[in-house]
């Protein structure tokens, strides 16, 4: 395979402004696939990264739904999650609440995510700075104001420090008639919710002081969150959980995405569909700048059979220039599609509510590999024609008609 | 030229005849009708000789080459090549043998002009998988021996029409072949060049290999040891 080997790369390098010319097409076809393999999978790779950095293997939710879905909650959230905690190999099992509330603060009413844990330290979200909720439920014992985490989102733009007071209420104002009475909570830390929006305003406070502020009975739940000792136990929980009770959905983090997956199908036939055209542009692009080029040597390809070249060597020799041009065009297609997904990135994470730590364009090794192997597959697929072609070529007319010529 | 250097670039001694043509018919059928190339043409050629074929346009001096070399089969008749009838071997075969034993100088060069001149005569060596450090000595003796040391790095399109030839010919006799086919060799070059490069063929058939020159020029044929002439498809 040397001497095709050879004779391809120096191929390359016959027509330079053709070749250049040839692999910025490329390359520019190519970035549009690379950019489709990383949507294809972006946002389930990003969220997947934040839900393993989180570090809960097992999200028990409502049947069918997703987290914090509104109105979703597990009847019995509190005895389920004891019942998990009980299982061997768990280490925790967190019931969350979530809801939105409203914090009254000079004078404003601003809506706000809360998250209602039973105590500090469950690790449903990352401490920043400051004091975590209480250990035990109920951090309002002993004549002190309840305690609540907020977001840095209200630190910046609300101005809310540690040691603050915030008034919580259910509802948005009087008027609206909220079940029970607003309460007033101090300030006690910063923490990072993980999922949080780019203007999301988000809080912690403990379950028993939101079921105060509800009016709500105490026992349900939106989520709960289980922490194994060994992850892949995790199928194996799952199982039982849904065996004992049919209500609820347990899902080990590739379930969750898999779930989300199927609510983005869209992504994928948007990158499906645009990526095909992108290894269809650079297939035909190949296949006519290969094909060009042999027609133009026919006359030296006669000499290549008739000093000794096999056809299948002539085939070999051809392929491989659509291979080398696939190989030649990868820095430019890495280059400028990484530009791209960047530039395209910022421009869907400014859409309104989304999570700040997801992303639509996430470079893998999964991704750059079908990258690669389709770019890489694609030009040696493409050479195949001109390839064919060429070893056909009769030696003995060729090279008569090179000299009539 | 010493006495390794003449061994390093001479054909290994090779059974008589090196080629042969018993009778071959070639016929070329086409949309105007059948064109009868060769008909029922015999002829031999022994190792260390130089002959040289000539008669008009269109009388089946290069399709006689052709056949000879193994890039075409006859209609009927045979064409024995090192002692093998081409008609018995595969397209995979015959180009196997064309690789080893036989070596061809065209009239328009066809040197590869992406490659320098010394990369033109190591390629089929390269194909024939010859060490690349014998690939390289061998190219340069062969381009010394055509008075070309000077320009191994040198591009094809940096070369005048007689020392393309004299590439050329060098790139033919790399893998040591028995049998050197020449179709018009001089013929896009002036007379003396012309000479010059029949000179260099006989140099290749006094080394050993079996030469066979189709050519115009009856001057230069006649620097042959043996002339064939042709017409209308027949020696004559």
């Amino acid at each position: 395979m040397r001497a095709p080997a050879f004779l391809a790369l120096r191929t390359l390098g016959r027509n330079p402004i053709r070749t250049v010319l040839v692999l910025l097409g490329l390359a520019v076809t190519g970035a549009l696939l690379l950019d489709m393999t990383m949507l294809a999978h972006g946002l389930e790779t990003s969220l997947g990264g934040v839900l393993s950095r989180v570090g809960f293997a097992v999200r028990v939710v409502p049947k069918g739904t997703l987290p914090f879905v509104p109105g979703a909650m597990i009847p019995d959230g509190d005895g389920l999650a004891a019942a998990i905690a009980a299982q061997p190999g768990v280490t925790a099992a967190v019931p969350v609440v979530g809801t939105n509330i409203f914090v009254a603060r000079r004078g404003r009413r601003t809506p706000a995510f809360v998250f209602a844990v039973p105590a500090g330290g469950t690790g449903a979200y990352g401490l920043l700075e400051g004091r975590d909720l209480p250990p035990a439920a109920g951090s309002g014992a002993g004549g002190r104001l309840p305690a609540v985490v907020v977001n840095p989102n209200m630190v910046r733009l609300d101005g809310v420090r540690i040691g603050d007071t915030l008034v919580l209420a259910a509802g948005p104002s009087r008027g609206l008639a909220p079940v029970a009475a607003p309460r007033t909570f101090r300030v006690t830390g910063v923490a990072d919710f993980y999922i949080d929006l780019a203007t999301q305003r988000s809080m912690a406070i403990a379950t028993a002081d939101l079921r105060a502020l509800e009016g709500r009975p105490s026992g349900a739940a939106s989520l709960i969150l289980v922490r194994l000792g060994d992850p892949s136990r995790a199928g194996a929980l799952t199982r039982w959980i849904g065996a004992r009770d049919p209500r609820v959905d347990a899902l080990s983090i590739a379930d969750f995405l898999g779930r989300l997956q199927t609510r983005l199908t869209y992504f994928n036939q948007f990158s499906l569909v645009l990526g095909s055209l992108s290894v269809a542009v650079s297939f035909l692009l190949i296949t006519a700048i290969v094909a060009l080029s042999v027609s133009e040597r026919l006359g030296e390809i006669a000499m290549l059979r008739a000093i000794g070249f096999t056809r299948a060597r002539i085939a070999a020799l051809v392929v491989l220039e659509g291979s080398a041009l696939g190989v030649a065009s990868l820095p430019g297609t890495f280059a400028l599609g990484l530009v791209i997904a960047g530039y395209l990135d910022t421009i869907l994470r400014g859409a309104p509510g989304l999570p700040v730590d997801l992303h639509f364009f996430v470079l893998t090794p999964g991704a750059a590999a079908r990258t690669v192997a389709l770019v890489l597959g694609t030009g040696t697929v493409a050479g195949v024609y001109p390839a064919a072609v060429a070893s056909r070529t009769p030696v003995a007319a060729t090279l008569h008609a090179e000299v009539l010529s | 030229m010493s006495r390794a250097e003449r061994a390093e670039v001479a054909p290994p001694v090779t059974a008589a005849p090196v080629a042969a043509a018993d009778a071959v018919v070639k016929d070329y059928r086409g949309p105007g009708g059948t064109v009868h190339a060769l008909r029922g043409v015999s002829f031999a050629i022994e190792q260390g000789q130089m002959v040289s074929v000539v008669g008009p346009s269109g009388c089946g001096k290069s399709t006689l080459l052709h056949l000879l070399g193994g890039v075409d089969l006859p209609t009927t008749g045979t064409v024995t090549l090192l002692g093998r009838a081409t008609q018995t071997l595969d397209d995979a075969a015959l180009a196997r043998l064309r690789l080893r034993h036989v070596g061809f100088v065209f009239q328009r060069f066809f040197l590869l002009p992406m490659l320098t001149a010394e990369e033109n005569i190591m390629l089929p060596m390269l194909e024939a998988g010859v060490p690349g450090g014998t690939r390289r000595a061998r190219a340069q003796l062969l381009l010394a021996r055509m008075g070309l040391a000077g320009r191994a790095r040198h591009r094809p399109a940096q070369l005048s029409g007689g020392e393309m030839q004299r590439v050329a010919i060098a790139r033919a006799l790399a893998n040591r072949p028995a049998l050197l086919l020449a179709d018009e060799p001089t013929g896009e070059l002036d007379e003396a060049t012309g000479r010059d490069i029949f000179g260099v063929l006989r140099r290749a058939a006094e080394d050993g290999c079996a030469v066979v020159v189709v050519t115009h020029n009856a001057d230069l044929a006649s620097l042959a040891d043996r002339q064939v002439r042709m017409r209308n498809g027949i020696v004559i």
